[in-house]
């Protein structure tokens, strides 16, 4: 018996047992597949949460609401007769609004400038913003504005779309798989844009509310126009999304005004913040 | 923002690092496999042509193993094509050297045997990473080498 | 070309050895498969999805064993041994190897 040997790749042969495709190639063609159907996915998912949201009983928004907190409470909360004061004002401005459910202010002494509103009827101020204003009438608009949320139900909208397409990746390719990270971040920049319009219709909706409780919309604009020159300090903080989310402020004073004019409201002297 | 930018730094480091390693191991699986080419290797029970053999001075269990991991970029096509179907062309090349490499290892280990027969050849995934991504591929290939006077 | 697990093929003779020749493929089903299966689990019974994968993959495996003994000019490949394992899950691994042989 003869031995004679063959490599599998000699004489330029190709190898057998590999697939020839290009691996670059092979990975755009699929990543922009699997984007494609996700975006096409999460638009019907959109429509769909969008129409439950909208025909939500007011019931099942606090049940829903109740199961979230603050996953990290805020240490450094402020109670102070400042604090009441911010209270009262969230009161008034929640009656010209008509938010049926209760709403509640916490004061958190943090130098960042920023507000946010959590699901379930919390709205978040730091002090770094109340440092910023000098009217009570900007400080207004920014709470309206967070009002406005809560009751355009955009935390429900945002979180609805959020978690179905976490859950059907999770479900799909599990949990801590490569896509489901893959698709983290293209629902957060998803996200920041279905929340652009949200903003804008929540501007609207505050300066109607400011103009219910000072009979004015002067100093809507204070928090924005202030912003301009600090926008450098904010960009790279950790709330910095409440800014890249939020349109441009420029941009932004010049829509609010349009907006203020269309509506017809009167431009009238702003009543001074208190002491802190 | 932050999480998009990591994974486009460990796809392109996986792929640059990944592919040049990968190009170079078949290089030098490919030069190894020439030089040993001479070396007869079979998967059968018996030597071959056991009359012209000579007298058997020893017979002896050789072994040839090898761990290569994944690397990122290799991980994500795949993961990406296991949600389409088909083929994993970026595993298919990760199994194909390591059973090439410890095939080689073992026959480094007895360069100077007549014959290696009896070739058996096990692969395992030692290590999974989290839930469903391949860490590494652990091959282990085993024989018997035949030494004649 | 003939394929078999035993050391000779009966009738024939064995002439030229070539050495080892291997077939080997990792494949997957798409995700839809895969979710099916899994709500096969609760029911129990057959796993098509994956049956018919284990069998595209052997077969795929087989066929690039044979290509690779044609190459070599081999036309019996004995001692045909299949080692599987998972690679990763929800992908099936095949890998088969023999001895290419010509016989007469």
């Amino acid at each position: 018996m003869k031995y004679q040997p063959h490599l599998p790749e000699q004489d330029n042969e190709q190898n057998i047992n590999v697939s020839h495709d290009q691996p670059l190639k092979t990975l755009f063609t699929l990543l922009s597949g699997v984007l494609a159907i996700i975006g096409v996915g999460y638009g019907l998912l959109g429509v769909c949460v969008d129409f439950a949201v909208d025909h939500l009983p007011d019931e099942v928004e606090t049940l829903i609401a109740r199961q979230f907190s603050l996953s990290d409470p805020l240490s450094n909360v402020v109670q102070d007769e400042f604090s009441a004061y911010l209270q009262t004002m969230l009161r008034e401005l929640q009656q010209c609004a008509g938010v049926g459910y209760p709403l509640q202010l916490t004061l958190a002494d943090v130098d960042q400038i920023n507000a946010f509103a959590i699901p379930g009827g919390q709205i978040v101020v730091f002090t770094g913003l109340i440092d910023q204003l000098e009217s009570e009438n900007g400080l207004a608009f920014v709470l309206a504005h967070e009002i406005s949320h809560f009751q355009n139900r955009d935390h429900l909208r945002s979180m609805g779309r959020g978690v179905v397409i976490m859950g059907l990746s999770a479900l799909i390719t599990g949990a801590d798989s490569v896509i489901t990270k893959l698709i983290l971040p293209t629902i957060t920049l998803g996200e920041m844009r279905f929340s652009q319009s949200r903003e804008l219709a929540a501007d609207r909706r505050a300066l109607a509310i400011l103009n219910c409780r000072y009979g004015h919309v002067g100093g809507g604009t204070e928090f924005f126009s202030g912003l301009l020159s600090h926008a450098d300090n904010a960009a790279g903080s950790v709330w910095g999304h409440y800014f890249d989310s939020h349109p441009k402020a420029m941009a932004r004073v010049e829509r609010i005004q349009q907006q203020g004019d269309e509506a017809g409201f009167r431009v009238g002297a702003v009543t001074r913040l208190m002491a802190r | 923002m932050v999480e998009l930018l990591i994974f486009l730094v460990l796809i392109s480091v996986g792929y640059f690092f990944g592919q040049r390693s990968e190009a170079k191991h078949f290089r030098s699986i490919r030069a190894r496999e020439l030089e040993l080419m001479g070396l007869i290797t079979h998967n059968g029970k018996h030597p071959l042509g056991v009359d012209q053999l000579g007298t058997v001075t020893e017979s002896r269990l050789v072994y040839g193993s090898v761990v290569i991991s994944v690397d990122y970029f290799k991980g994500v096509v795949a993961g990406l094509r296991m949600l389409v179907g088909g083929n994993l062309g970026t595993y298919e090349t990760l199994v194909d050297r390591a059973r090439r490499e410890a095939v080689l290892r073992l026959k480094e280990s007895c360069t100077d045997a007549a014959q290696i027969i009896n070739l058996r050849i096990e692969t395992s995934a030692i290590s999974k990473g989290n839930q469903n991504q391949v860490g590494s591929v652990e091959v282990l290939a085993y024989a018997t080498a035949i030494y004649t006077q | 070309m003939f394929i078999t697990n035993t050391e000779e093929i009966a009738g024939k003779k064995i002439s030229v050895c070539h050495g080892v020749v291997s077939g080997s493929t990792v494949r997957a089903k798409h995700a839809g498969r895969d979710i099916m299966a899994g709500l096969k689990n609760i029911m129990g019974g057959e796993l098509t999805a994956y049956t018919e994968l284990l069998t595209e993959s052997r077969d795929q495996a087989i066929q690039r064993m044979e290509d690779q003994a044609q190459q070599m000019g081999a036309n019996a490949i004995v001692n045909v041994r299949f080692s599987t394992s998972s690679v990763t899950a929800g992908a099936s691994e095949i890998y088969v190897y023999g001895t290419a042989v010509t016989v007469e």
